[in-house]
Order: C-alpha cells, then sequence, then structure tokens
C-alpha cells in the first residue's frame, strides 16, 4: 500500500485525517502504526506516557488490518487508527495494573466493553499508558512518572496522565481515559488536547478497575473535537454487562459539528467566578473570557448563570468517592496497604473514616446540584468554564494533598456527580507556552451539542494544530526497548 | 480535631487496624477535611432525598 503522505508528520494526523488516507488506500496501516512506534523510540523516553508498549502485536494487527483494506472490506474511521489506553481498561492478554503494584501482575482474561469495541471496529493497540495510582490525584503507583510534552518539569494533570501525554505528544492518535472528578478533562486542558467526559451511562463501565461506581466515567482523549466525536460513536451505546448503561440511542455526533452554533446560548458560570475567581490564574480567566467571547462573535447568545450550591460539589463528590474507592479497596487496605503509594493510601484510608451520615449527605447535596445544573440548562444549552483552575504546575510546586482544595474541582467535580456530558477544548497558552482549556458542559445524553459548539470553536481556534516544541536530548532505554526486550525473552 | 485513639477506633468499626506511620498519614488529610464536612452538615437540604445514583434511561428523574 502506498504511502501518500511523504513530507507530512503520520504521527501528528488526527483520526479523520489518516482514517481518509487509510479508506482511499493512500496509507498503509503499516506504515502509520510504525510513525507512532518510532516517535515512541524517540521521545517517550523523555515523556514517560507509556507503561506497556506492544510493538509486536501492534504491528502484526496493523498488517492485518492492511489485508483487509486492501481486500475492500474498510469498516470505519477508526480501521487502522494507533490508539492508546489508560492502563485501568482490562485487555486480554495484556497486563493491567491500575498504576499500581496492587495489580502489576493483573492480566485480564477478557477485554474491558470499550476495548472490546475498539477492536472491533478495527483501530490498532500501541499499549497501555500512564496513570495516577488507582485514577486517584497524584503520581503513578508504577513505571515512571509522565510528564508534560510542553515542559517536562511541568505535570501532566492526572490520573489520565499518560493518555492526555501521549496524544498531546504524537505518541498515539488517540486514547480512552477515565473521570471521577476531572481526570479525563484536567490532563485534556494541561496537555492542549480535547478530552470529553460522556454522560453516566453513556459509555460502558465494564472491564474498567473502579475508583467510584457512581462517578467514574469513560471518555475519548483525542487532538481534535472530530476525532473524538468519532471515538465516541464507536464505544458509546448500550451495555448489558453494566447495569448503569443507558438503552438511548446513539446519534451520528459527526453529523452535528456543521460549525454553525447561532441560536444556542452559553451560560457563563458566574458562582464559579464569583466564589473562586481570586484562585483562577488570570491567563486562564483571560483565555476563557476571550473563548466566550469567540462564541458569541460566532452567533451565540451568552449570559451568565449560577449554581447555587456549586461551591458544595466538591466536598461532596470527594466524600462519594473516597468512600466508594474504600469499599473497593478495602481488602488491600486490609491486606496489602504497604503495595500502595503514599497518596492513594491517605485517600483510601480517608474513604473508610467518613460516616454513613456523610455518604448521604453527600448523596442528598447530589440530588439538590442535579437539580440547580438541570435548571440552568433549561435556560442555556450549554455551561462554559474553566477546564482547570490553572495551567499546568511545576512538579516541585504540585501538592499531592490537593484534593483539600475545593476550588480546584468544583466546575469539573459536579459534572461528575450530576452525570452531564462535558468537554475541555484547547483554549490558548499562558505566556510560559502551557496549554489552558475551556470546559463546556451539556444536557445529560446531548453530547451532540457539546461537541457542536467545541467543533466550531476549534474551527475558529485550531490550536491544535500547534505542538509541544520538538524533544531532544532524549537518553536512556525507553519503555518500548523494555517491552521489545520483553517480547524477545518470551 | 480527632485523636489518633479516635481515628483507631474508627478504623476498628471499618474493620482495619493501620499501623502508626500509616495513622500519621492518613490523620492530617482527615482533619483537612473535617471544615468542609461540617459546611456540607451545616446545609438545611428539607425535604431532599438521597440520590442513589444517576438514572441514565430518566436524565429528568
Amino acid at each position: 500500500m502506498p504511502t501518500g503522505t511523504e513530507g507530512k508528520e503520520l504521527y501528528y494526523l488526527t483520526i479523520e485525517e489518516a482514517g481518509r488516507l487509510l479508506r482511499r488506500k493512500e496509507l498503509s496501516p503499516v506504515d502509520l502504526t510504525q510513525a507512532y512506534l518510532d516517535r515512541i523510540q524517540a521521545v517517550d523516553g523523555q515523556v514517560h506516557s507509556y507503561l506497556t508498549l506492544l510493538p509486536e502485536s501492534a504491528l502484526a494487527e496493523a498488517r492485518r488490518v492492511e489485508g483487509e483494506i486492501i481486500a475492500g472490506n474498510y469498516r470505519g474511521p477508526l480501521h487502522g487508527i494507533p490508539i492508546g489506553l489508560k492502563d485501568l481498561f482490562d485487555t486480554e492478554g495484556v497486563p493491567t495494573t491500575g498504576g499500581s503494584r496492587v495489580f502489576q501482575d493483573r492480566v485480564p482474561s477478557r477485554d474491558a466493553t470499550v476495548v472490546a469495541k475498539l477492536k472491533q471496529a478495527g483501530s490498532i493497540l500501541l499499549g497501555k499508558l500512564t496513570m495516577s495510582e488507582l485514577a486517584m490525584t497524584g503520581p503513578a503507583g508504577i513505571g515512571e512518572e509522565a510528564r508534560n510534552p510542553w515542559n517536562v518539569d511541568h505535570i501532566p494533570g492526572s490520573s489520565s496522565s499518560g493518555s492526555g501525554v501521549a496524544v498531546a505528544a504524537g505518541l498515539c492518535a488517540g486514547a480512552l481515559g477515565s473521570d471521577t472528578g476531572g481526570s479525563v478533562r484536567f490532563p485534556a486542558s494541561l496537555n492542549g488536547i480535547v478530552g470529553l467526559l460522556p454522560t453516566y451511562g453513556r459509555v460502558s463501565r465494564y472491564g474498567g478497575i473502579p475508583l467510584s461506581w457512581s462517578l467514574d466515567h469513560f471518555g475519548p482523549m483525542t487532538r481534535t473535537v472530530e476525532d473524538a466525536a468519532l471515538m465516541l460513536k464507536i464505544i458509546a451505546g448500550h451495555d448489558p454487562l453494566d447495569p448503569t448503561s443507558s438503552a438511548a440511542p446513539v446519534p451520528d455526533y459527526r453529523r452535528a459539528l456543521t460549525g454553525d452554533i447561532k441560536g444556542l446560548t452559553i451560560g457563563v458560570l458566574a458562582s464559579f467566578y464569583s466564589q473562586y475567581g481570586q484562585s483562577v490564574h488570570p491567563e486562564t480567566t483571560a483565555a476563557v473570557e476571550q473563548a466566550v467571547k469567540d462564541l458569541e462573535e460566532m452567533g451565540a447568545r451568552v449570559e451568565e448563570v449560577e449554581i447555587p450550591h456549586l461551591e458544595y460539589a466538591s466536598i461532596a463528590g470527594v466524600v462519594i468517592y473516597l468512600t466508594e474507592g474504600f469499599a473497593c479497596y478495602r481488602e488491600v487496605l486490609r491486606t496489602r496497604a504497604d503495595d500502595l503509594g503514599d497518596i492513594i493510601l491517605r485517600y483510601l484510608y480517608t474513604g473508610g473514616l467518613f460516616t454513613g451520615a456523610d455518604y448521604v449527605q453527600a448523596q442528598r447535596v447530589r440530588g439538590l446540584l442535579k437539580r440547580e445544573v438541570a435548571q440552568v440548562l433549561k435556560r442555556v444549552d450549554l455551561i462554559a468554564a474553566p477546564a482547570t483552575t490553572g495551567p499546568a504546575t511545576a512538579f516541585k510546586d504540585f501538592d499531592p494533598l490537593v484534593l483539600l482544595d475545593a476550588r480546584r474541582a468544583a466546575a469539573s467535580n459536579v459534572f461528575n456527580l450530576v452525570g452531564s456530558p462535558a468537554i475541555s477544548v484547547p483554549c490558548g497558552f499562558s505566556e510560559a507556552g502551557l496549554p489552558i482549556g475551556l470546559q463546556l458542559a451539556g444536557r445529560p445524553l446531548d453530547e451532540a451539542t457539546v461537541l457542536k459548539v467545541a467543533y466550531a470553536y476549534q474551527q475558529r481556534r485550531p490550536f491544535f494544530k500547534k505542538h509541544p516544541p520538538p524533544s531532544k536530548n532524549w537518553a536512556g532505554p525507553t519503555p518500548w526497548d523494555t517491552a521489545k526486550q520483553r517480547d524477545q525473552d518470551s | 480535631m480527632v485523636t489518633n485513639q479516635e481515628l483507631r477506633l474508627l478504623f476498628e468499626r471499618a474493620g482495619l487496624s493501620p499501623s502508626q506511620e500509616h495513622l500519621d498519614l492518613v490523620s492530617p488529610v482527615f482533619q483537612g477535611f473535617l471544615e468542609q464536612l461540617e459546611a456540607l452538615h451545616s446545609l438545611d437540604l428539607e425535604g431532599e432525598e438521597v440520590q442513589g445514583g444517576f438514572m441514565p434511561q430518566d436524565p429528568e428523574g
């Protein structure tokens, strides 16, 4: 199969671009996969996004997929697309660790539903990606710490850290992450990519290592909104294996991407600024305000909105997910606490100290917030807010006890609590060259409108075309070498 | 302020007996949440019932 992209960096093609070339047989999935493996070998030693790399199986799958496409059996926009998975999605025969020493020898016997769907769509698995231990905030429990490709001295955002880094640095075409209180949107924002929190129930949670059953969401992380729409279409849909899975039909999200947002109303979260304004980095505030102005100039109507009890979203979320996390890992705490890192240990133990009264009160607040957000979303189509309170912090300044800081999570956590879809889309850069993200949240099951507005914005402000600076000074073995050696040994 | 003794009792109820080293790690985190917990419980939620979980089939509910 010819390669019709001479002179282009294959690893920075969007999924849509690569898919178009693959469909026309102008690009070989083998060449595309090899381009990613070469890129990983060249730069992942500096950013550490991969925990497990699968070069042999990826190339074998690419050759198989190439045969299918040549034979005229093109399956769709993910056919032949190399992807990465946060290391909490079960993959048959491939270690799935949740980023923790507790699970470092765990090899699932079947795929998570989302993984099965991506494989069925013909995507090629490059490997499993680094993550904060057990999807909590903070450091990885095993492997090297992922680093932000825009400045490797800065954090990549947690907990889908490797997913954010790999997509931003051209180390996969798209990735999956999980989001319990912001873990898709934070690394998306800090790495300058798109991250989508789908409606709770829209994407099956079956086969994902849990942190909090009622708050965990799985979603795509990509360079463009269009790519997120393509991935969501594949992974969404009812799954009888997940008791909270929605039976609602899955629309063709790409049809919503018209670029026209005239007549839509964007609500600006005034309460967030009134309560936390001084805590939001001024460059983030300026970038988000400019983005809202852009949306207005594109034909959207903008008005201020309030979620009266927003300030309680953070503590309600913390109580629920630490309590549920404790329930998930009580036995681990009882028998293998020494195998857990200090940060996850502190938080999981704390979940065991909250009382039933705390959990019930948090759930009642959740109900209240759900009604308040629903009221707002009757007046406006989307709610806009910063995806994070600032650009990526330097590692040396990162406080691992960040959950104690309520301001950080309120405007992201609230959408996990109420189950609404929300996206982070790049909306600029700080003076130091670090990305900033705009968050847009919509009505339950209405990812189409969220994607529609984010897509229109990205057409006007295509920050996705800017990539992290070239990686230099790389030295030492990468995970690629380790994986290759393991494949050879076996 | 919760003492180490009280923390131990709470952990015992949960079927755990963490080491002193682990207690020292957990204590400041839990103490750090106490003020926010107090604020959470100070909310007058009147007849607000428990939301067991989001029902994806019923976005309004």
